[in-house]
């Protein structure tokens, strides 16, 4: 899993390529922590590289997501890809991520 | 590479014989050096040693010849005396002369002459001369009256002298053969005026006879010279050829003595100790010219074999690592589920060849061992473009009937180098344990099933790069689970001991016999049956081996208790629904479901910093599989731990999220504990892709 973060036009988009299982999960912790500065403002996670997210992943987004909130930011969830659409449903997280194509 | 070594070793082999060479001078340099020095200091002593000697001998000489001549001047002496004294009687002179003849066998002759009109009565000129008569052994007495002898030079040189006088030596007037010198000496009256000269003819047999007993050096001769050059005495054989000779004057007589040594008598010692040392040096130098030679020789021989050598041991060297690149990888452990395979490639030091390979495509194992006949680079090259073809055919099919007719006609295809390649090449389906494989003149691979062994007995075809249009036949054999394949080069069968026996088809048959176990340990049982088999005789042939064992009963997945271990479990599942035709379809949810099963096993099964193991274990049971997560750690169930997602989630407790995970993805999700065991048991429906 690598995670790529790109700043442009007040808005911050964070790439993810690969599986985010709990070994992703755990591995990236410290790479998120930039998307955490900027969460005043606008943060695009971008999915589209992204085949597989575990419950330790979706921690990760719920993290990002408290932080964004209380900061009075926005957090948005591009192009998932449909087997990690169906973990977000069986957590019914797809109702609290807004999605994004 | 390979030239550029050359060429070092030829400049090392220039700048080497360079050197020897200069050495060799020097050694020459010196010895002649030492010989010239030695031969100059003997020679020197040589000289001063025939200097003295020579003078030592003059002087012997010349006292003999003062003591032979004092005798005859003594008897001229006296008869002066007796002339002086019978003056008045001049028919005395007779006696006189006669006596002094008789007095000496040397004194060939002896007279009186006396000056012009002394006695009137005998005429103008009076001379009486007694000389030995060799004819009758008398000796007889002549006067002569007219003949001026007052202008012969005896006389003019003695008259009115105080001391006799030797003249110039001559040849007797009668016999021409007999040399004489002579002696003349004045005669006085009583008012001691000269009246006349005696003179005495000696014969220089006097002083030859001295000579002829003093022999410095054997070839050694004397001269005697007068003073105006007349030789008294002459050599009766003179030397030709370089002399040196020695001389003393004996003044009183007007003579120069001179000895004569040939020079080679003189340096003769010198000569013979001078060859004798030439003849060492020369050894001497023929023996450091011999034994350098050999071993400058000896080196080069050494150098152009070591060239030799070095050229073909980094042909070698390429051929090896072009050998040793050719080795695959092991197989992934994505693609390794179903099988187990193990290769050892031992190659040997000259004779080589030999390849080994496994592909894996389309849950196909393709795999091949081969042994081409040849050594060194063209050999490694016909091994590396068999392989690249097996590797590039595989892609297109499981046939292996068809990559063997291609891999044949590539090798038979302007096969100058008339290089052939057995091979066995087969073609395994990883869900089935179906074999299709083609035996290219290639060794019987081995089948061992429940612990027996035995060889495959299909006839094997034609090797390859013989005939381009031979027809290769596949064959078929299905491995059931556990079953292994077990390939070889004759480096296994062929493998020689001390005593120059073959290990034989028997030996390794016996020893595979009653095997079980992985492919690895195969593999090692093999190698040590070789190794102990050979004990100390070298590696005569490559040695390869290929074990391969159908496993597809591998549904069993054990991890430790750490999270870099959960990125063995999409693998696993891959494989697994690959290997059972299962549609892949299912994956992401086996996967999701594990992955959480585990994350709880990882975190929470065992305290933390102790090492567990989780086992995860698949089975099928219709359209059901049947996956079972079990491990040792502390009982945890964690259906009791589910979030309740009815609720928002901001009042929702953290965790649970996994377990609740684990039950939307799978159909069916049950824990129980027993055994000090943990089990998860999940349950997915599946649809068979055969």
């Amino acid at each position: 899993m690598n995670i790529n973060i790109i700043e442009k036009d007040n808005t911050v988009t964070a790439v993810f390529d690969g599986r985010l299982d709990t070994l992703a999960a755990q591995q990236i912790a410290d790479a998120i922590e930039p998307l955490m500065q900027h969460a005043d403002q606008t943060i695009v996670l971008d999915c589209e590289k992204m085949p597989f997210i575990s419950s330790s992943g979706l921690r990760l987004f719920l993290k990002i997501r408290k932080e964004v909130s209380e900061k009075g930011g926005k957090l948005y969830l591009s192009k998932v890809c449909n087997d990690v659409l169906q973990v977000f449903k069986m957590t019914k997280l797809d109702e609290v991520f807004e999605m994004v194509d | 590479m390979i030239n550029c070594v050359i060429m070092k070793i030829n400049d090392k082999n220039r700048d080497f014989t360079r050197r020897e060479l200069m050495k060799m001078l020097l050694a020459v340099f010196i010895v002649v050096a030492i010989s010239l020095v030695y031969y100059f200091f003997m020679r020197k002593e040589a000289r001063s040693n025939a200097e003295r000697r020579a003078n030592e001998a003059l002087g012997t000489t010349e006292t003999m010849i003062l003591s032979r001549l004092g005798k005859i001047e003594t008897i001229i002496t006296t008869m002066q005396f007796m002339v002086s004294y019978s003056l008045d009687d001049p028919d005395e002179m007779d006696s006189i002369s006669v006596k002094a003849v008789e007095s000496s066998d040397v004194i060939l002759g002896a007279g009186v002459a006396f000056k012009e009109n002394y006695y009137r009565h005998e005429g103008r000129w009076f001379m009486t001369y007694a000389s030995y008569d060799k004819n009758n052994d008398t000796i007889k007495v002549e006067h002569i009256n007219d003949e001026d002898y007052t202008k012969e030079q005896w006389y003019l040189n003695s008259i009115g002298g105080t001391h006799g006088n030797w003249i110039d030596p001559y040849y007797d007037d009668v016999d021409g053969i007999t040399k004489m010198v002579s002696y003349s000496l004045s005669v006085y009256d009583e008012k001691q005026s000269p009246v006349g000269v005696i003179i005495a003819d000696v014969s220089t047999r006097t002083i030859d006879s001295i000579l002829s007993c003093l022999h410095v050096y054997p070839d050694s001769y004397y001269t005697i010279v007068t003073a105006s050059g007349k030789q008294i005495v002459s050599p009766t054989d003179e030397h030709k050829g370089k002399c040196h000779t020695f001389t003393r004057a004996i003044e009183s007589k007007n003579m120069i003595l001179s000895l004569t040594i040939p020079d080679r008598e003189m340096y003769w010692q010198l000569y013979r100790s001078s060859m004798v040392f030439a003849l060492l040096g020369l050894f001497e130098l023929l023996a450091i010219v011999f034994i350098a030679h050999r071993s400058v020789r000896n080196l080069k021989e050494l150098n152009e074999v070591s060239a030799k050598e070095q050229r073909m041991e980094s042909e070698l060297s390429v051929a090896r690592e072009m050998q040793q690149s050719l080795m695959p990888d092991a197989l992934p452990p994505e693609l390794s589920a179903n099988v187990d395979v193990s290769g050892l490639l031992v190659p040997a030091r000259y004779v080589g060849g030999d390849l080994y390979d496994y592909i894996m495509h389309d849950n196909m194992l393709y795999f091949c061992v081969g042994d081409v006949s040849g050594k060194g680079v063209p050999a490694a090259m016909l091994m590396v473009e068999a392989r690249q073809m097996f590797r590039t055919l595989s892609t297109r099919g499981p046939h292996p009937d068809l990559i063997m007719q291609a891999m044949n006609a590539t090798a038979s295809d302007n096969n100058k180098d008339l290089m052939f390649m057995t091979i066995f090449l087969g073609v395994m389906d990883m869900a089935t344990g179906k074999v299709r494989y083609c035996n290219a003149g290639h060794n019987q691979p081995m089948v061992i099933r429940n612990g027996h062994a035995s060889y495959l007995d299909t006839p094997p075809c034609l090797l390859l790069g013989v005939d381009a249009d031979a027809k290769y036949e596949a064959h078929e054999l299905t491995l059931a689970s556990g079953d292994i394949l077990f390939l070889y080069t004759d480096g296994l069968t062929e493998a020689e001991n001390m005593q120059k026996e073959l290990l034989g088809d028997g030996r390794a048959l016996a020893t595979a016999e009653g095997f079980e176990g992985t492919s690895a340990e195969l593999i090692e049982r093999m190698r040590r049956l070789t190794d102990d088999f050979t004990g100390q005789a070298e590696q005569s042939d490559d040695f390869t081996l290929l074990a391969i064992r159908f496993k597809p009963s591998s549904s069993v997945l054990t991890i430790k208790n750490e999270f870099e271990e959960l990125a063995k479990l999409k693998p696993f599942v891959d494989s697994f629904l690959e290997t059972n035709s299962i549609d892949p379809s299912v994956e992401p949810q086996l996967s999701l479901a594990l992955d959480e099963a585990l994350t709880n096993v990882v975190m929470y099964a065992y305290p933390k910093g102790q090492t567990g193991e989780a086992e995860i274990a698949f089975e099928v049971e219709g359209d059901n599989l049947k996956v079972t997560v079990s491990d040792h750690g502390q009982p945890f169930n964690p259906l009791n731990f589910e979030a309740d997602f009815s609720i928002p989630l901001e009042e929702r407790h953290k965790g649970g999220m996994g377990i609740h995970i684990i039950k939307e993805a799978m159909d069916a999700v049950d824990y129980e504990y027993c055994d000090n065991t943990n089990i998860l048991k999940l349950t997915k429906k599946i649809i068979k892709t055969k």
